[in-house]
């Protein structure tokens, strides 16, 4: 699961999580996130880095 | 003290303070980040969650939903519930809970952001001798929200990214930073959702006042 907030500095990045996710498939990953509003590095780094575990895990509950 | 607004968002604020002292935009900084109150959630009664999160796991990143709150309505002693109940599909897939499915007992308190993701709810199936079974994923609790200040916990600061920076100075280039020198400082104060901004800015100054009002009272007798 995406963190709600940025570990730096608090804003709420997961609400653009699922169209970010969507369309950095066949958009510059750059672009997208000045378009959605994530401007700080310390912001960027959260959607950038994220992977998603929750589907690899659920097998094993 | 002059105030010149720069640049405003939806969200976010930017002001050059000139003729000021360094301290006051630092003191009013902090008034904003430590003693502006709004509501957060702060207690979880979880009666079901068989989620592949762990209870403490989902009570952290509900308490990191911004309310909107507004300013003065709620006391310390208010308690507002917030109440979800989902389950995963019946056939194998996921269902995404998002914030937006918070049942407010306050019709005016509802997170600021509706597309959070709370949970991910996962269906598996699973053939056993022949039968299909389906493991369904469910989750049901009540939130309760308070008012609180960013000096108790950060989930209650209502800014995120609040900073200040002294512009420079014409003329004066060589002489060295002092703390005591009025100057011209930019402050750049982002929201996190739960107060408009300017309100937000006002209350901070408002406090701020109220302080140092009562100082003056107690000086005075």
């Amino acid at each position: 699961m995406i963190p709600v907030r940025c570990f730096t500095c608090g804003k709420v990045i997961s609400d653009v999580w699922e169209e970010y996710k969507e369309r950095i498939k066949h958009e510059e990953p750059a672009k997208v996130l000045d378009e959605l509003g994530i401007k700080r590095y310390c912001c960027r780094r959260m959607l950038l880095t994220h992977a998603g575990l929750i589907d690899e895990i659920a097998p094993y509950e | 003290m002059e105030v010149k607004i720069e640049e405003r968002g939806e969200n976010e604020v930017a002001f050059v303070l000139s003729g000021v002292n360094v301290r006051f935009a630092n003191a009013l900084r902090r008034a904003m980040f430590a003693e502006v109150p709004k509501l957060a959630i702060d207690e979880v009664n979880i009666y079901r969650n068989t989620s592949l999160l762990y209870d403490e796991q989902l009570a952290l990143r509900l308490a990191l939903i911004p309310l909107k709150t507004r300013l003065g309505a709620y006391s310390a002693e208010d308690r507002i519930s917030l109440t979800l109940e989902a389950e995963s599909p019946e056939r194998a897939g996921y269902a995404m809970v998002y914030s937006k499915e918070l049942i407010s007992s306050d019709p005016e308190v509802e997170p600021a952001f509706g597309n959070i993701p709370i949970v991910k709810l996962i269906s598996t199936e699973k053939e056993i001798s022949g039968i299909r079974t389906v493991a369904r994923q469910r989750i049901a609790f009540e939130a309760i929200a308070r008012l609180g200040r960013g000096s108790e916990h950060a989930k209650w600061q209502p800014v995120t990214s609040c900073a200040y920076k002294i512009m420079p100075d014409e003329g004066a280039q060589d002489e060295p930073l002092s703390a005591t020198k009025n100057r011209s400082v930019r402050l750049a104060v982002e929201g996190d959702g739960s107060l408009p901004v300017d309100e937000l800015i006002t209350e901070a100054a408002r406090i701020m006042r109220e302080k140092c009002e009562r100082v003056v009272e107690e000086l005075t007798g």
